[in-house]
């Protein structure tokens, strides 16, 4: 497929802040791809309808993240959307996984009873490709970059099906890599109990969570556990802004569910539970 | 069969007196029970079925559905036969003297209606549960008081009787929402054991359907007449059992052929011993 690009579409130009997440305007009958890490994103216009693919990502430099292309590959795997009003601006932006993350430690790491400690999770971002339709934006699909495993947080009674990341929460900002489609999560667990907390896993619902951009780093709000005994619930609570200390963040995306604070009470399992 | 008789006449002379005296009235009267008595027990058993299915789960709701239905329509027919002037009373001498032959002759309908209520306070299993009865494996339809209705995969529709629900081992495939699948393989005897359980582990630790936690398991099981034998457990939630097996038995035989890892087939090592005096003879020489 080859075709000639026309005068009207532009790429909205990336700001200092917002290097990846960006909107692209994509006159008929043309196409654009949008590549981060390992995806890239194929969007085209076609009689009024959009139809976006994804591959392997391209060779494009880093410092552009969308263009505008005049060839596309052949056996793509395209989804098509039919829209009733026209809407020539499609929009990437930054998405949290569609299900509860848990995250493990290497080794369990004991919490001593009146102790607040800090582990910094880098939590993996999805891409989501939303459209205009008048004043609000019409989300065509979220792409998942990586398949990520499943894993289960509770017993083999009840519980429930989460992601399980493969990247260890840190003690130390420094020794988090520094990813476009990776967000800092800075977790506080609070053991104010009188016995000391082994913790092995933390699970984390990023529908409590909002996205902040700070230099080209993506963060989210602050969560902080307190554990006040094995015999009773944990309370956990997701900040409403962004971390302290951050420089100049600015607010990319909002929590699905706000929560007040010390809203949310769970029932924690911080030791994994032996398999038959 | 005297006192059915005498409300059949009854009855009779009743109905002609409401078509001689053009009597209006109970016409009307009897064609409201007809008509919307009728039809208003199955709408308000629906209604209220549809409302505790939502409220108390399938279980429940479909119990209650049916006992508004059953006992709606009983309602309506008493009411039906007074206006039509039956006398029930005599009707229902001849009913109980009919029970006790009836009740000899439906013995087996008693026990499963027993059996039903056992199921409905034991709840074993409900309603869009997959269970396994014998060889009979479907979906659970209904739980009714004369027998439990299954939809097997293969879309046969199979009627168990709640008798034999309470004396056969019913096995509910879907109770718990996580479940192990158990991959069974045999590999040849000259085979590395730590190498089959890094790869087996690798395998499902790389499947995308196979939980992180619980963790799989490999299970060196034991040695076998052809090969040592393994089992690859794998857990999964519930509704993914056969992706996760169906991709595991994939995986399992390309990685096994990438490692040179060998599934044997069935063999048997024959010694020939030649100094025996009949070696080399023909059988019937």
């Amino acid at each position: 497929m080859d075709r000639k690009m026309s005068e009207h579409s532009t790429i909205k130009p990336p700001t200092s802040t917002q290097s990846h997440w960006l909107a692209i305007n994509i006159a008929e009958n043309e196409a654009a791809i949008w590549s981060v890490e390992d995806i890239s994103v194929y969007a085209q216009r076609v009689t009024g309808d959009w139809m976006l693919a994804r591959a392997a990502s391209e060779s494009i430099p880093i410092e552009q993240v969308a263009r505008k292309i005049t060839w596309l590959p052949i056996n793509l795997d395209w989804k098509r959307w039919a829209l009733e009003h026209e809407a020539p601006e499609v929009r990437f932006c930054p998405a949290f996984p569609d299900r509860p993350l848990v995250v493990k430690t290497r080794i369990p790491v004991i919490v001593p009873p009146k102790t607040t400690v800090e582990l910094y999770v880098n939590l993996p971002i999805w891409l989501e490709v939303s459209v205009s339709q008048g004043s609000k934006y019409y989300t065509l699909d979220t792409i998942a970059p990586t398949t990520l495993s499943n894993t289960w947080y509770g017993t083999h009674f009840e519980g429930q099906l989460c992601y399980a990341l493969k990247s260890r929460p840190r003690r130390s900002l420094e020794d988090l890599s520094e990813e476009p489609l990776r967000a800092v999560c800075l977790f506080k667990i609070r053991n104010s109990s009188k016995v000391s907390l082994p913790v092995e896993k933390i699970r984390i619902d990023p529908a409590h969570l909002s996205l902040y951009q700070s230099n080209r780093r993506l963060w989210t709000n602050c969560v902080t556990v307190t554990f006040k005994g094995d015999e009773e619930h944990s309370e956990i609570d997701y900040d409403d802004s962004a971390p302290r200390d951050l420089d100049e963040p600015t607010l990319i995306r909002e929590s699905d569910r706000p929560s007040s604070k010390g809203s949310i009470i769970d029932r924690l399992l911080f030791r994994s539970e032996n398999p038959e | 069969m005297t006192n059915i008789l005498a409300a059949a006449i009854d009855a009779e002379s009743t109905l002609e007196t409401i078509i001689s005296r053009n009597n209006w009235d109970i016409a009307l009267r009897l064609s409201v029970l007809l008509f919307i008595g009728f039809p208003a027990c199955f709408i308000l058993s629906k209604v209220v079925g549809r409302i505790s299915r939502k409220k108390l789960g399938a279980h429940i709701g479909i119990l209650i559905q049916k006992i508004l239905l059953y006992g709606g329509i009983v309602a309506v027919t008493i009411t039906l036969l007074l206006e039509l002037g039956f006398n029930l009373g005599a009707l229902l001498g001849a009913a109980g003297i009919m029970s006790v032959a009836v009740g000899f002759a439906s013995q087996t309908s008693l026990s499963n209606i027993i059996s039903g209520v056992f199921l409905y306070g034991e709840k074993p299993f409900a309603v869009d549960d997959i269970i396994r009865v014998g060889d009979k494996v479907g979906v659970v339809l209904s739980i009714d008081l004369l027998s439990v209705k299954l939809r097997q995969f293969n879309n046969e529709f199979v009627r168990i009787p709640n008798e034999t629900m309470i004396k056969t081992e019913v096995t509910n495939v879907t109770k718990f929402p996580i479940r192990r699948v158990e991959v069974d393989v045999g590999v040849a005897y000259h085979s590395d054991i730590d190498h089959v359980t890094h790869v087996l582990k690798e395998v499902a630790d790389k499947n995308p359907y196979s939980l992180d936690d619980p963790a799989p398991i490999v299970v060196f099981k034991d040695f076998g007449d052809s090969s040592l034998n393994f089992m690859l457990g794998a857990w999964c939630e519930r509704t993914q059992f056969l992706d996760l097996k169906n991709s595991l038995m994939r995986d399992i035989k390309k990685k096994f052929d990438a490692e040179a890892i060998e599934i044997p087939f069935p063999q048997r090592v024959v010694h020939i011993n030649r100094d025996h005096p009949n070696v080399g003879e023909e059988p019937n020489s």
